[in-house]
């Protein structure tokens, strides 16, 4: 607050909340031309409004400025681009000869790099592993389950919503460059990915059921051997394991989409039920 | 039938305001699931269905403008179907995968639908009409999200159980067996996407050790992500600290650090 202060900051905490609120709404009216662009204005409108309070011809450009402009972010770190973009509309007030193009050019430079990092650390890992904790509650049948994922997910994403906006109104694209240096990303990045991993791998043993019923011998007064009891005896899940390894091999080698893949798994899984192979 | 589709239908619509409502989940098939068997009267059915899709579908989010698969949508509708028609969960998941393309396509209606009112919007703008342009981005998001899949939602519930009953009614039983059989195969599809998401080869011993951990030692999946969690810390703190230690000399290893 007190760098706040030091830039001569005219939005009060109070303002910046209630852009926080408005955020919430980032993504309702996404589009093809533009994709988060309205809702990007429609959060930052009374902010503007208030910068701008003297000056309605600044008021509009700034408005259309950010109507007109592609936007996409991982929702969850957008505070970062809305707080960095409100202090330079604040310069942009401030000053008669302000390059409103520097205002765009943050913004677009944001967008990439963030999202990379919002990505990761939101879609790819704290969703599974708010999954990976909720799925057994779930698989009982327990309305805990999706409860527990709800708040696991929601709570972090919530608060990184307000920090980001924060620190992206106080410290501007300065905030990227500390992170950057510190490490501290590079560092969570890898803790996410670790974690997620392993979650993956446990709910590799659980979550795919397959298993195969064939049985060889047993021919006279011997009892037939049961394939599955072997494939146990040297590594249990082993199947599963190996579905899952060939699914990420295809996709990843991007001969298959995952929709041809997920019917070709239905169609195959179906003709081997059905010949007796698995089930 | 037509209160259950009407119910079912503004769950969908409402959970597909998710992106609405700060792309809380509420339009994943954990979530959805679990709410559309909330207001049918089954929540158990809801949650294992939307907790199985949400595997199905855990490598698929949307990100940027790609049209992805809706697996929300799905589980929604296919939790609707399992508990209207009876057919339990298992049938559930495998007619989730054409409903969630069929959802994944409407969103690009929907986003048709919301450019209509952002080009409204930016006209009231242009005039500093910000009141105007406030309901402009209410009235859009509603109309073109909450509108458009109560409408699916609705629609396939209503007149897609009884087609759904009939369908079940006719399969053969060893063929509905093969078809749950297949379905409990999907997760793996869900799994390997993610895999090419967060895996390389670095990294990739961290997956055998959460396999493993569960495989051969039964651990529960929490405590699995609790055992990483710990490893990761003690990793980071070891590698700081020797990073410290190290300070005057060039690092020689090569870690990403």
């Amino acid at each position: 607050m007190s760098s706040n202060e030091k830039r001569g900051g005219a939005l009060s905490n109070k303002d910046l909340a209630n852009t926080f609120r408005r955020a919430i709404h980032l993504n309702g009216m996404n589009d093809y031309p533009g994709q988060m662009h309205s809702g990007y204005t429609y959060a930052m409108m009374p902010a503007l409004k208030k910068i701008y309070k003297d000056d309605d011809k600044k008021l509009v450009d700034a408005y259309e400025r950010h109507m007109n402009e592609y936007f996409n972010v991982t929702p969850y770190v957008s505070g970062l681009p809305m707080g960095v973009t409100l202090a330079l509309e604040e310069q942009n007030a401030q000053s008669e000869d302000f390059d409103t193009s520097t205002i765009t050019g943050v913004k677009t430079a944001l967008m990439g790099p963030l999202s990379a990092v919002g990505d990761t650390i939101f879609h790819s890992t704290l969703r599974v592993v708010a999954v990976s904790v909720a799925i057994d509650l779930c698989m009982q049948g327990s309305f805990a389950g999706p409860v527990l994922f709800f708040l696991i997910f929601n709570i972090p994403q919530v608060i990184a919503r307000w920090w980001t906006l924060k620190m992206g109104y106080t410290m501007g694209t300065r905030f990227l460059d500390e992170a950057a240096s510190s490490g501290i990303m590079e560092k969570i990045s890898y803790a996410a990915s670790v974690i997620g991993l392993a979650a993956i791998g446990a709910m590799t043993a659980t979550n795919v059921a397959l298993t195969t019923p064939i049985t060889f011998g047993g021919a006279g007064d011997t009892d037939p051997t049961a394939l599955q009891a072997l494939l146990d005896g040297v590594m249990p899940k082993m199947l599963p394991l190996a579905l899952v390894l060939i699914c990420y091999a295809l996709l990843r080698s991007k001969k298959v989409g995952m929709v041809p893949m997920l019917f070709g798994i239905l169609a195959i899984g179906v003709v081997l039920s059905l010949l007796g192979i698995i089930g | 039938m037509f209160v259950s589709a009407l119910l079912a239908g503004l769950v969908v619509g409402l959970c597909k305001m998710d992106y609405f409502f700060g792309y809380c989940m509420l339009n994943r098939p954990i979530v959805e699931g679990a709410l559309v068997g909330l207001v049918l009267g089954d929540v158990a059915t809801g949650t294992i269905i939307g907790a199985t899709l949400e595997i199905v579908f855990l490598g698929s989010f949307p990100i940027g403008a790609a049209v992805s698969p809706d697996g929300g949508t799905a589980a929604g509708i296919s939790t609707a179907f399992a508990i209207l028609t009876g057919a339990g969960a298992g049938i559930g998941t495998t007619f989730a995968v054409p409903l969630a393309l069929i959802g994944g396509f409407a969103y690009v209606l929907c986003k048709f639908i919301n450019n209509i009112f952002a080009e409204a919007m930016k006209s009231q703008l242009s005039h500093g009409n910000d009141g105007a342009a406030r309901a402009l981005f209410w009235a859009g998001s509603w109309i073109g999200t909450f509108g458009l899949y109560f409408l699916i939602g609705f629609t396939a519930v209503f007149f897609g159980s009884t087609a759904m009953e009939a369908a079940v009614a006719a399969i053969p039983t060893n063929v509905i067996n093969a078809l749950n059989a297949a379905g409990n195969l999907l997760p793996a599809v869900g799994f390997g996407l993610l895999l090419t998401m967060v895996m390389d080869k670095q990294l990739a011993p961290w997956f055998f050790v959460g396999f493993i951990f569960t495989a051969y030692l039964g651990m529960p999946t929490i405590a699995v992500t609790l055992l990483a969690t710990a490893a990761v810390l003690l990793i980071i703190n070891a590698r700081g600290e020797k990073n410290a230690n190290l300070s005057t000399v060039d690092m020689e290893d090569d870690n990403e650090f």
